[in-house]
C-alpha cells in the first residue's frame, strides 16, 4: 500500500513538473522591462545597468535620465536581481544607497513591493526602467520587454 | 506617518533645547525644510531618512566613583534630509539624543556634474572613511559604538569631527582606478572640558579658528567600497578654561577599507602631533591612535565582527588629559543581525578603553532607518 501511494505519488510529482516546461524557464528569465508607451528602446550594458541600479546617473540616446525602479514584489526576483545585476549582497546594496544618499544627497532608486504599482509607476515616470520574470512582462498589457538580464 | 514622525522631531526639540534662540532657530531651519518640501518632492529629489536606535548598556566590574553607571539606556533620532533642484543641493542631519540636539550637518550644495561637488556650511571633516560611510545613522555601521580616536566631539572624541566652512570634493576616473579628492577649509570646534564645534544655529557662542583638511583616496574600481586613503589636516583649537591658550594640531593618517565576498576589514591610523600654547610653557608632544575591525558575513542576516584599537606613545602627550580613555587598549567583539531589510539588532561586548577603571560593556542595540 505504502509503496503503491509513493509511486503514485513520484508520478504525480513528475506529470505536475512536466506539464509546462517552457513556462517555467521563462518564468525563471529575468528581464528588464519599460513601458510602452514611454519605451526608451534601448540597450544597456552590464556595466551601465549596474551603474544605474546603484543609483549613479545614466542617460539614454537624447540625453534623458534613466529612472530605475527596485521591483521587490517576490523574493526569488530580488534575489536574481542582485546576483546578477548589482552583484552585492541585500544588506551591502541597500548599505550602498543608503552611504550614497547621506553622503552627497539624491535619492534611492524607489522600490514598489507590489507588481501593480510598480506598472503604475513605469507608466507614470517618463524613462523609467524596472525589471520583472519574463512571463509576466509578457501577459502585461503596456509593458515592453528591452533586454534580458538572466 | 512621515508627517507625524516630522511633528515628533519638531516637539522632540522644542524640549530639549533650553536655549530659547537656538530653540527658535532650529525650529525655523527645519519648518523652512518642510516648506521646501512639497517645491522639491515637484523635482523628484527629495529624501527624508530618519535612523532611530534604542541601546541597552550593562556594565560588569564597576570600581571608580567617576565610571558610568551600571546599566542604562539610551535612545537617539538621527533625521536625515536631502534635496536639490538643478546643480544646487541641500543636505541637513538633524541629530538628536539625551545629551544633544543639534544639526550635525547643515550643507548646500553646488553640484554642475556628477563627480564634482562643492559644499558650504557645516560637513563631516574627511578625516578617514568612517563618518563618510556611516555618518550619524546607527543602522550604518556594523558595530554599535565607534572607535575612540573617532568619536564624535560631543561623546569625548578629541578630532575636530565637524569643520564650517567650505568642502570641495572631485571624483577622477582613470584606466587604473578611480581617484577621490576632498579639500575642506573651516571653522573648527573651542576646547572647553571637550571639544565644541561650531554650532550652526548659534555660531558665535564658541570661538573658532580656521583649519583645513586633504584627503585622498584611491578605489580600484568603481561601484566598489574597497578603497585606500591619506589624509591631512592642520587646525588651531582655541582654549577656554585651561592655562592654555591655543592647540596647534596637525592630523596626518591613512586608512582603507578592503573587503573580500563576505569579508570586510576596515582600519585608519592617526598620528597626532600638539603644541599647546599657555602663557609661562608651551608643551609639544605627538601620539599615534588606531583601530583595525573586522566583519564577517556568515549567513545573509548574520554578521560577527571583531576590532581592535590601541595607541602608542601612550602618556606622552599633554593635549590626552582632555581626552584620558584613548590611550588606553580596547577589545570590541559583536554580533549583527538583520531582522528585516531595514532594522537591525545587535549585540557587543568591549572591553577596555578606559583610564581610571577597568570594566566591561555589553550593549545590546535595535537600530532601523525609515522609510
Amino acid at each position: 500500500m505504502i509503496v503503491r501511494l509513493l509511486t503514485a505519488a513520484v508520478c504525480s510529482l513528475l506529470l505536475f513538473t512536466s506539464v509546462n516546461p517552457s513556462s517555467a524557464a521563462e518564468t525563471s528569465r529575468l528581464v528588464l522591462v519599460t513601458s510602452s508607451e514611454i519605451a526608451t528602446l534601448q540597450q544597456f550594458t552590464p556595466a551601465q545597468l549596474r551603474k544605474l541600479f546603484l543609483g549613479l546617473t545614466v542617460n539614454d540616446h537624447e540625453g534623458d535620465a534613466i529612472h530605475p525602479l527596485r521591483n521587490m514584489s517576490d523574493e526569488r526576483l530580488y534575489s536574481v536581481f542582485l546576483q546578477k545585476v548589482v552583484f552585492m549582497s541585500a544588506r551591502n546594496y541597500e548599505r550602498h544607497l543608503l552611504s550614497r544618499v547621506i553622503s552627497m544627497g539624491g535619492r534611492r532608486p524607489p522600490s514598489y513591493t507590489s507588481q501593480t504599482d510598480l506598472i503604475q509607476a513605469l507608466h507614470s515616470t517618463p524613462h523609467s526602467v524596472s525589471y520583472m520574470w519574463e512571463n509576466r512582462a509578457r501577459n502585461t498589457p503596456g509593458i515592453e520587454t528591452l533586454q534580458k538580464l538572466w | 506617518m512621515a508627517i507625524t514622525l516630522k511633528a515628533t522631531s519638531l516637539k522632540l526639540v522644542r524640549c530639549t533645547i533650553k536655549n530659547q534662540a537656538v530653540r527658535m532657530r532650529t525650529v525655523g531651519v527645519l519648518s523652512l525644510l518642510l516648506l521646501i518640501s512639497p517645491y522639491c518632492q515637484a523635482e523628484n529629489h527629495q529624501t527624508w531618512l530618519i535612523f532611530p536606535q534604542i541601546d541597552l548598556n550593562y556594565r560588569s566590574g564597576i570600581d571608580h566613583p567617576s565610571s558610568p553607571q551600571k546599566s542604562d539606556v539610551s535612545t537617539s533620532l538621527d533625521i536625515f534630509y536631502s534635496s536639490g533642484r538643478n546643480e544646487i543641493k541641500w543636505l541637513a542631519e538633524f541629530f538628536i539624543s539625551e545629551d544633544t540636539t543639534t544639526f550635525e550637518r547643515l550643507q548646500i550644495g553646488w553640484s554642475p556634474e556628477e563627480n564634482t561637488a562643492i559644499w558650504l556650511g557645516r560637513f563631516h571633516n574627511p578625516l578617514g572613511f568612517w563618518n563618510s560611510l556611516a555618518q550619524h545613522g546607527a543602522y550604518m555601521q556594523t558595530a554599535i559604538s565607534r572607535p575612540h580616536i573617532i568619536e564624535y566631539e560631543h561623546n569625548g572624541g578629541a578630532l575636530p569631527s565637524h569643520l564650517s566652512g567650505v568642502l570641495a570634493q572631485f571624483v577622477h576616473s582613470t584606466d587604473s582606478g578611480v581617484w577621490s579628492y576632498d579639500f575642506a577649509l573651516g571653522y573648527g570646534p573651542e576646547l572647553d572640558g571637550q571639544l565644541e564645534a561650531v554650532n550652526t544655529l548659534s555660531p558665535g557662542s564658541t570661538k573658532q579658528n580656521l583649519g583645513t583638511t586633504i584627503r585622498i583616496s584611491y578605489q580600484p574600481e568603481m561601484y566598489v567600497s574597497n578603497k585606500i586613503g591619506a589624509f591631512a589636516s592642520k587646525l588651531s583649537i582655541p582654549a577656554k578654561n585651561s592655562i592654555y591658550q591655543e592647540i596647534d594640531q596637525t592630523i596626518l593618517g591613512l586608512t582603507g577599507i578592503w573587503g573580500w565576498q563576505t569579508t570586510e576589514l576596515f582600519g585608519a591610523i592617526y598620528y597626532l602631533d600638539n603644541q599647546l600654547k599657555g602663557a609661562n610653557n608651551n608643551p609639544k608632544n605627538s601620539f599615534i591612535s588606531g583601530y583595525i575591525q573586522f566583519d564577517h558575513a556568515w549567513r545573509p542576516a548574520w554578521a560577527a565582527y571583531l576590532r581592535l584599537e590601541n595607541s602608542l606613545n601612550k602618556g606622552g602627550d599633554p593635549y590626552l588629559q582632555w581626552f584620558p580613555d584613548i590611550q588606553q587598549e580596547r577589545i570590541t567583539i559583536g554580533l549583527r543581525h538583520e531582522l528585516t531589510f531595514n532594522q537591525a539588532l545587535k549585540f557587543e561586548i568591549r572591553d577596555g578603553g578606559h583610564l581610571n577603571d577597568n570594566f566591561t560593556e555589553f550593549t545590546f542595540q535595535w537600530s532601523a532607518f525609515f522609510p
